[in-house]
């Protein structure tokens, strides 16, 4: 169940306003490709050289870690953003199979949109 | 350079960067220090706040109060990567602000610090603050909900985890804890690298948060003054009633005299020799009789090869406590005598006092001191405590060049260090 957009306009204070008004969108329309722009927007956000494309139109099969440069601790700070603003909990053993775009996109809808 | 090359193993300061509440740079301090200029003003510490206290040396141009790192604003003249601060505190982002002025200082650029020969030595108390912010999320939602950057962000040791990375330092890489002293003890074990020759270049950081969660709690041990004035620290004066709270970050660049030299570069001063001992008195309280820091002082002559005639001026550590200045007092007439002292100034009066990072902020006060030739006043002065009378203590500050300063530092547990710095 995802917080009211307040609330995580509160929680992403600091974070491009276009992540806050794709989660409003989100919440208002339960529409899956706001929920793209939220998540990587976030990613975008916390990597030291984000790609010159949005995260959101790179090819499912783009490696997180080799193609945009995506560490662990980074992927773990964008799960934790996730989780407190749609309050789900991602088990480690899941996280082991996010490896690239197109995993982090579909887990992230089933788990949300479900 | 190869380190076998090195034969001059004396240690200079090459390089300075301050974040401080009497100037975000050198120049700007050098100016408050002869103008004993107070950096002090009003604090909102909480939205309710019934510790009456009312006054902190307010960190100016720099907002890092939000509670994440997303919030925080610094001055457009730096640029501090983002992905490199998820993981930082409030003071980490002091702390790369000075350190990139000292490397600039220094004539250096951030990778001549990322070789084997160049090692980074820090100081900080963590961030009670931000370790709040966590511990409030993992209460609330459980271990496994929580920011993988609540750890790092704020322990002790944050500073040199964050600054480790950030500027890939290949040498050593540490912290130092002994409360007030520890920037002081970062100073003096980096002079121990460079003069064993395991490092040529060493980058010293201290820094800390300036919050509530920091400086707040010194109320309860009734250590922190009620006064709301800017002249609210008074080192050595009879109405002194506590010090003042500060944080912001200072950085040095030390080096080798011999790789100083052949970089031409100028030094600031030659960090000459230091002591250290502690009271084995009391957790908390200063020896009565300044026992640890008389040692203290006495082991830093020694190392430095001086007579105490020859120290022209000591920065002191008062902090503007009852107990505190007394026994530093007593230590140095235990040292010195009672007549015709060096001159004696707590910069403590103008800066507040800046906890962990004290050593380093003083030390590098001695730098300018001795570069730009001047004798720091005691700042707020007016009725000096019968006790501390037989110091000498300038009521402004004085156009006199010193050649040999003495820097002093005491943290809790009794543990006292003093640095001696001399014209290069």
């Amino acid at each position: 169940m995802a917080i009211a957009p307040e609330i995580a306009a509160e929680k992403l204070d600091g974070y491009p306003v276009e992540i806050i008004e794709a989660y409003r969108k989100f919440y208002q329309s339960e529409d899956p490709r706001h929920l793209d722009d939220v998540l990587f927007g976030l990613l975008m956000f916390l990597l030291a050289e984000p790609p010159v494309v949005h995260l959101s139109t790179l090819p499912d099969t783009a490696k997180l870690r080799e193609d945009v440069g995506v560490d662990s601790i980074t992927i773990t700070e964008v799960i934790f953003l996730v989780e407190d603003l749609f309050e789900i909990t991602v088990p480690n053993e899941d996280l082991e199979h996010i490896t690239t775009i197109g995993d982090l996109r579909s887990y992230m809808r089933t788990k949300i949109c479900s | 350079m190869l380190m076998s090359a090195v034969r001059d193993h004396a240690v200079v300061i090459t390089g300075l960067g301050l974040i401080s509440s009497i100037g975000n740079s050198s120049s700007a301090v050098l100016e408050s220090l002869i103008n004993l200029r107070s950096g002090v003003e009003t604090m909102q510490w909480l939205a309710v706040n019934k510790s009456g206290i009312s006054v902190a040396g307010t960190i100016k141009d720099f907002d890092v109060s939000g509670k994440t790192w997303a919030q925080w604003k610094y001055p457009d003249n730096y640029r501090i990567r983002r992905d490199a601060m998820r993981g930082m505190a409030p003071h980490g982002v002091y702390a790369v602000c000075a350190a990139l002025q000292a490397i600039n200082d220094a004539s250096l650029t951030e990778e001549d610090l990322s070789n084997e020969f160049t090692g980074l030595h820090c100081a900080s108390a963590g961030s009670p603050f931000l370790m709040r912010q966590h511990l409030n999320q993992l209460y609330e939602f459980g271990a496994q909900r929580g920011s993988p950057m609540g750890i790092v962000s704020t322990i002790s040791g944050t500073l040199n985890f964050n600054l480790g990375a950030y500027f890939r330092i290949k040498g050593s890489n540490l912290g130092f804890v002994s409360a007030c002293a520890s920037s002081s003890h970062a100073l003096a074990y980096a002079c121990e690298e460079i003069r064993s020759g395991r490092q040529l270049r060493m980058l010293v950081i201290g820094a800390e948060d300036l919050n509530a969660e920091s400086i707040l709690p010194f109320a309860a041990m009734r250590v922190l003054s009620l006064n709301s004035s800017s002249s609210a620290s008074r080192p050595f004066d009879s109405h002194r009633d506590g010090f003042v709270g500060t944080g912001g970050a200072a950085a040095l660049i030390l080096e080798s005299a011999d790789l100083a030299r052949q970089r031409g570069v100028h030094a600031y001063a030659q960090l000459q020799g230091w002591g250290q001992a502690s009271d084995g008195f009391s957790i908390a309280g200063s020896h009565e009789e300044g026992e640890g820091l008389a040692r203290a002082m006495t082991r830093a002559l020694k190392d430095a090869a001086l007579a105490h005639e020859e120290i022209q001026y000591i920065n002191a550590h008062a902090t503007s406590t009852q107990v505190g200045d007394v026994s530093e007092a007593k230590a140095i007439a235990r040292v010195f005598g009672t007549h015709n002292t060096p001159w004696v100034s707590s910069t403590k009066a103008i800066t507040g006092h800046a906890l962990s990072m004290a050593g380093a902020l003083e030390s590098a006060i001695c730098c300018l001191a001795i570069k730009h030739g001047f004798i720091p006043g005691q700042a707020h002065l007016e009725n000096v405590d019968p006790q501390c009378a037989h110091l000498r203590l300038p009521t402004r500050s004085l156009h006199v060049a010193p050649k040999h300063i003495m820097s002093n530092s005491s943290g809790f547990g009794g543990s006292n260090v003093s640095l001696i710095f001399s014209s290069p």
